[in-house]
Parts: C-alpha cells; sequence; structure tokens
C-alpha cells in the first residue's frame, strides 16, 4: 500500500499492516509515533540523549509487540505512553542527582533573538520545576498539561482513578507555582 | 463558564492557585508543548526507522510460516484432489450409512433385499467369461 494512504488509517489497523509485513508500514510508524513518543521522554527526562533512548525503547517494543497485539485491548497511543513513563521514570530513578536540566540548543529560527531566549529560559524553568515535584506527579502533570491527555486516558496509562489523576495535577501545579514563585519577573511574568 | 479563577478541585482538599499563578503555568505549559527541543531530530527518526524496517516480519517469512506443512495426511488429502474432493467423499460416505441404517429392514423385506440374501444360486463373474475356462487347465 503507498504511503499516503496509510497516514489516515487507524493505529490499530497500521500495526497489523506492519506485522503483516507491508512494505511502508515501517515509515508510516515511524512517523507518526516518534515525535510524540521523543516529546513526552523529552519532558519527563529533561534531555535530549535519555529521551532518544527511551524513545527508541519505547519504539523498539511496539514493533516487537505488533505481530501479537490484541485488538481493541487498549489503545495504541495509550500503550506508549504507558512504556514511555516506565522506561522514563526508571530511568530518573536510576539517574537521581544528575543534571535533568540541560537543555539543547533551540532549533526555531523563526522567533526573534529575545523571544527565542525568553522561552529558552521559561523552558528551563519549567524543566528545572518539574523535576522538583515526585516522578507520579510529574508524570501527571506532564500528560494532563503538556501533552493535552484527558483524565479518563492518563488514569489508564498510570494504572490509577480518575480522583487519583485529578489530585496529583492539582498537586503538581501547587508545587510548580511555589518552585516557579521567585522566578516570575525574571521570566518575564510581571502583569499577573 | 469562567469565573476569573481556577475552579477548586472538588476531588481533593487543594486549594486553588491564584489566577496569576495559573495564567503563568498555562504559559510555560504552551512554551512546553511548542519547544523545538521536544522534536526528534531527522537523525534520530531515520534510526527509529531502521530500527523498524529491521525488526518487521519479511512477507516471505510470513507465507513461509503459514504454508501447511507436508505430512502424511496432507499428502493423503493431495491424493485424493484436496480438500473438496476429501469433503465430497465425506458427504457420500455418511449418506450411505444413513441409507443403510434408515431403510435396513425394509430394504431385506424386499425382492431386491430377499435375492441379495439367496446363497444357494451363486454366480460367479468367471462363469460368463469362457476364457476363464482355460485357467483351470
Amino acid at each position: 500500500m503507498p504511503f499516503d494512504q496509510q497516514t489516515d488509517i487507524p493505529d490499530e489497523a497500521l500495526l497489523v499492516l506492519y506485522a503483516n509485513g507491508d512494505a511502508g508500514a515501517a515509515q508510516t510508524l515511524t512517523l507518526r509515533f516518534t515525535p510524540r513518543v521523543f516529546a513526552q521522554a523529552f519532558r519527563m527526562l529533561g534531555n535530549r540523549a535519555d529521551a532518544e533512548d527511551v524513545a527508541q525503547e519505547a519504539l523498539i517494543r511496539l514493533c516487537k509487540i505488533a505481530p501479537v497485539w490484541r485488538q481493541g485491548e487498549a489503545k495504541v497511543t495509550t500503550w506508549l505512553y504507558r512504556v514511555v513513563a516506565n522506561l522514563a521514570t526508571d530511568r530518573l530513578r536510576k539517574a537521581r542527582g544528575v543534571a535533568l536540566d540541560a537543555i539543547a540548543e533551540p532549533e526555531d529560527s523563526a522567533k526573534s533573538v529575545s523571544e527565542t531566549m525568553q522561552d529558552r529560559a521559561r523552558q528551563t524553568a519549567l524543566n528545572a520545576a518539574l523535576n522538583t515535584l515526585p516522578d507520579r506527579q510529574k508524570e501527571a502533570v506532564v500528560l494532563r498539561h503538556i501533552e493535552g491527555l484527558g483524565n479518563p486516558e492518563i488514569a489508564e496509562v498510570m494504572d490509577i482513578s480518575v480522583e487519583a489523576v485529578e489530585s496529583l495535577t492539582a498537586r503538581g501545579k501547587r508545587a510548580l507555582a511555589q518552585a516557579l514563585a521567585g522566578q516570575r519577573d525574571a521570566l518575564g511574568y510581571t502583569d499577573g | 463558564m469562567h469565573w476569573g479563577t481556577p475552579m477548586a478541585d472538588k476531588k481533593t482538599d487543594i486549594a486553588p492557585l491564584a489566577a496569576k499563578d495559573d495564567a503563568m503555568l498555562e504559559s510555560l505549559f504552551a512554551v512546553a508543548k511548542d519547544a523545538p527541543e521536544a522534536q526528534p531530530s531527522p537523525d534520530f527518526m531515520a534510526r527509529v526507522l531502521a530500527e523498524a524496517e529491521a525488526l518487521q516480519p519479511v512477507a516471505a517469512e510470513l507465507a513461509a510460516a503459514s504454508a501447511p506443512r507436508s505430512g502424511p495426511l496432507t499428502r493423503l488429502v493431495a491424493m485424493l484432489g484436496g480438500w473438496p474432493s476429501v469433503s465430497g467423499l465425506a458427504v457420500a460416505t455418511m449418506a450411505g450409512v444413513w441409507v443403510g441404517v434408515a431403510a435396513g429392514p425394509a430394504m431385506m423385506q424386499s425382492d431386491l433385499g430377499a435375492s441379495l440374501l439367496v446363497t444357494t444360486d451363486e454366480t460367479y463373474l468367471t462363469a460368463l467369461d469362457a476364457s476363464f475356462a482355460f485357467l483351470g487347465n
């Protein structure tokens, strides 16, 4: 099947195509899932090298499970979010204490230098604040407020109740606000 | 509906954030969503694609794996003309069994059945062919 015909097919059907050896399915799978898997890993880990390791491992697991994927049991994206979260959490626990807020050079040149610098400062500050949160709070906040998942899906990813997700995100946001309170002016939030 | 302050979380005892804190966090989350650092590099995408292609089952292997094994039953079925022929034979056999069971006593009481049971007037095919007469000499 040509690549351009695979862009609209459901995730589970794409896994079937991949498992059947369909030419082009590997490319579609890579293009569809790698950006969001990498982004989630980066937001949880704070550096690109670790994020690449985790994202690659998660996608390898997806490739391996594709031939035995049980249709209709779980969304592919939910499964991936869970795998990435678990891998990232394991890595955080092993590397606790290592500087996690190192940010690579920005690649976006569409903004002005001052805007880019401010965005970078804000990104660095948010990452540093996120890294002060307990792992579960951080995971819930990232999934809810940056990845944009709904609470029921987060509950499924984290294997907890929706109420527990609400509690984690509320506590996480409060902790973030406290961690960032002293940097409000420096980050350009002066008129709140 | 927006009242100017964030809604309290009904499921927790956590007080709602001040509006300015909530606005700051929303702004920071938006920056994080658009952060170019959160986008995978082309090199990384290429590495993942190479991995995905290397791990993908090959269509030829799948076809070989799903091909029927060559056992005695498979060879017998092939000799008889494949499964359609075998299923036809099975149907015919079962039909014969049914005819025998359903019509058995009635058939034996008919003239046809009686003639089949007669043993005194045995007739052999050899008697119909004169050429067999030379075999005994």
